[in-house]
């Protein structure tokens, strides 16, 4: 029984063995890297990327993907500063409608995908320009500023735990309770696993989807509003490297790109190796160059061990 | 009379030593500050002082092009003039990216550094994080690009953006006789060096009613973008286009686009060896003022004034040179074009401080 729970979980467990190792290693290399300031640090900085990725698994399960998430993500962030524009009474109604507006270019895109038949890498890929562009016209510069009361979003603490972890482990919990308790959820994986089969079974795969897109760009918008408050402003191409370093995790985590396995627990993991490694490289001061061999070659690895799998 | 030559002798040395050792000793004197219009503002740094060696971190926002390499040589060398009193030196390179620029000052603040040099990615996102580091006692010194708040920062090491396009603009429309045609190749839009020399370069033009736009377009500080711009520019344009008012690395690619088109204009660029050496190379009448490199090194001799709390001015204006192959009434050449355009660099040199060492080439 056991074995066999860890058999079916084995992609997880591998997840956060190379977790422990990794932390393991650079804690005995750096003697910063365990500190009470340099962990408050990590865990501010695991909730941006956190959420995104929480929203392409979602996504890579249905054997989908988001590609204009990084623009929503762009979106949020300048739209919730541009509006505001520092003031406090504005905040609420802000947060609302962009909200609102990630959620129905998530509604578009996953109507587009169920409807037409066509490749989600097309029609996000599509979207992200539209966006983008869209985003452009608005402004090209970096662009407005939130009131001092929003900084708590990103830098506040709960009894001395930074309010941003909280939140990301709001999100992460709720995203496993929804995908492993609810029907929904097993219509996200037979959706990913077989969509004819979940078809056939009376499953609405295209009602599926369409939410599992409204859900992504739920979190980006997130993520954005998240930015929004880190920076302290909004910029136009913030959200351009979360486009492919939102799949990165997923992949880390063991979810399949041809959808139906995998899930948020693993991606969790993917998460914190992905920041980690950012970090200790930064800890052991690694030259800018050796960084970027060291994340591309995470990024060539994670593919391969999907496609060993595959095979 | 031994006594008598000795004494002249004596004489003689130390009225030398007397006239020509602060001459000697004398740095060279940024001459944008003779055009600022308001007082040098110095800043008490006594509260910053600490006992060294100390931890100097540097988080830079990129090594993205030629520039911005040279550039981080330049902070490192400040560092290796300074190893007695710096035990430790970290750098990050936040690959153009604000939000992992803000990760990386975290990092470098979870090392202990006691002073924090700043080139930020964007102005204002860079802004509550150095902020926060003030807060914390950590002097911030920024360099080349600020931060959006005066009390965000200790001292910003830089030279004026704004004097740098009025300079390129008033040389090009004084070459042009107050009247013609011209085509303008931007930086990174949205970048404050960029639309800080933009808007210095459209000030000059108010005064030159007869020289006219015919295009602008952002050329990403690229040779290879400028060449692509400029050859579609001269696709649209042809041989109504007088003048290039470029403020960076892609007026090289432009002059290329032009050779290559057979026109020969004035045009504008900084400091780039491929464009000084090709200006003289084939000919065209040329100017070129740098935003120097060796701010990099400024910065650390600052920060580690800050940390001794001697008194530093907010705003540090560096010395720059001007060179063109032609004067006009207002712009004149520093020095030859030949001295500043070195046959022997590679073709992404910048005119730079460093030893031989840290030179990327």
């Amino acid at each position: 029984m056991r074995i066999g729970l860890l058999k079916r979980h084995s992609a997880v467990f591998i997840v956060y063995v190379i977790l422990a190792i990794l932390i393991l290693t650079t804690g005995l290399l750096s003697d910063v890297f365990l500190t009470f300031r340099n962990l408050e640090n990590l865990l501010r900085q695991v909730a941006p990327l956190g959420f995104v990725s929480v929203g392409q698994t979602f996504a890579i399960l249905t054997a989908g993907i988001d590609l204009s998430i990084g623009s929503v993500v762009s979106m949020t962030s300048v739209l919730t500063t541009g509006m505001i524009e520092g003031q406090q009474q504005l905040v609420l109604p802000v947060l609302v409608l962009v909200f609102g507006l990630a959620i129905l270019i998530g509604f578009i895109n996953g109507t587009i995908i169920s409807k037409t038949g066509v490749h989600p890498l097309i029609v996000t890929l599509g979207m992200m320009s539209v966006v983008q562009g869209g985003i452009l016209l608005y402004t090209k510069a970096p662009t407005g500023s939130v009131p001092i009361s929003y900084d708590f979003v990103a830098w506040g603490n709960v009894w001395k735990i930074p309010f941003p972890i909280l939140l990301f482990a709001s999100v992460a919990t709720i995203a496993i309770i929804f995908l492993r308790l609810t029907v929904f959820g097993r219509y996200v994986y037979a959706t990913g696993g077989n969509e004819e089969v979940a078809r056939l079974s009376g499953i609405k795969t295209g009602r599926v989807k369409t939410i599992v897109y409204m859900i992504c760009s739920f979190t980006a918008a997130l993520t954005g509003i998240m930015l929004a408050s880190r920076m302290g402003m909004g910029d136009p191409l913030v959200g351009e490297r979360y486009m492919l370093d939102s799949i990165i995790p997923v992949l880390i985590g063991g979810t399949r790109l041809t959808g139906g396995v995998g899930g948020v627990a693993g991606t969790i993991g993917g998460i914190f190796i992905f920041i980690i490694l950012s970090n200790a490289l930064n800890l052991l001061d690694v030259t800018a160059y050796w960084q970027w061999i060291v994340e591309g070659l995470v990024v060539i690895v994670s593919v391969s061990l999907y496609f060993r799998q595959k095979r | 009379m031994k006594k008598t030559v000795t004494i002249i002798v004596a004489a003689v040395f130390l009225l030398t030593t007397m006239v020509f050792a602060p001459m000697a000793m004398a740095k060279p004197f940024p001459r944008s500050w003779l055009w600022n219009s308001t007082a040098l503002q110095m800043m008490d740094t006594s509260k910053f002082a600490k006992k060294g060696p100390y931890v100097v971190g540097f988080s830079n926002a990129s090594i993205s092009n030629s520039w911005r390499v040279f550039f981080e040589r330049q902070v490192r060398y400040g560092y290796e003039l300074n190893k007695d009193q710096i035990k430790r030196y970290y750098v990050t390179d936040a690959n153009d990216k604000p939000d992992k620029q803000i990760a990386d000052v975290e990092d470098l603040l979870a090392k202990g550094v006691d002073v924090l040099i700043l080139s930020a990615a964007t102005m204002a996102a860079l802004d509550p994080v150095a902020r926060r580091t003030m807060r914390r006692g950590i002097p911030v010194i920024c360099v080349d690009r600020r931060v959006t708040s005066d009390e965000s920062f200790v001292s910003f090491i830089t030279s004026s953006n704004v004097a740098q396009g009025r300079a390129q603009m008033l040389w090009l429309a004084e070459m042009l006789g107050g009247r013609g045609n011209i085509v303008m190749l931007g930086g990174i839009a949205g970048s404050g060096p960029a639309e800080e020399r933009r808007s210095g370069g459209e000030e000059i033009l108010s005064a030159f009613p007869n020289v006219k736009v015919l295009d602008f377009q952002y050329a990403n500080w690229s040779p290879a973008e400028g060449k692509r711009i400029m050859k579609a520019l001269i696709q649209t344009h042809g041989r109504k286009i007088n003048g290039i008012w470029g403020d960076g690395l892609q007026t090289s690619g432009a002059m290329e686009a032009m050779k290559e088109a057979g026109m020969k204009v004035p045009i504008t660029g900084d400091h780039l060896n491929a464009f000084l050496v090709r200006a003289q190379d084939w000919g065209f009448p040329a100017m070129s003022i740098d935003f120097p490199v060796s701010m990099g090194t400024d910065s650390v001799e600052i920060a580690l004034k800050v940390l001794r709390g001697e008194p530093v001015p907010h705003i540090y204006e560096v010395p720059r040179t001007v060179v063109c192959t032609q004067d006009t009434e207002n712009i004149k050449t520093d020095m030859p074009w030949s001295r500043m355009a070195h046959k022997d660099w590679p073709d992404e040199a910048w005119n730079n401080t460093l030893p031989k060492n840290l030179l990327p080439y």
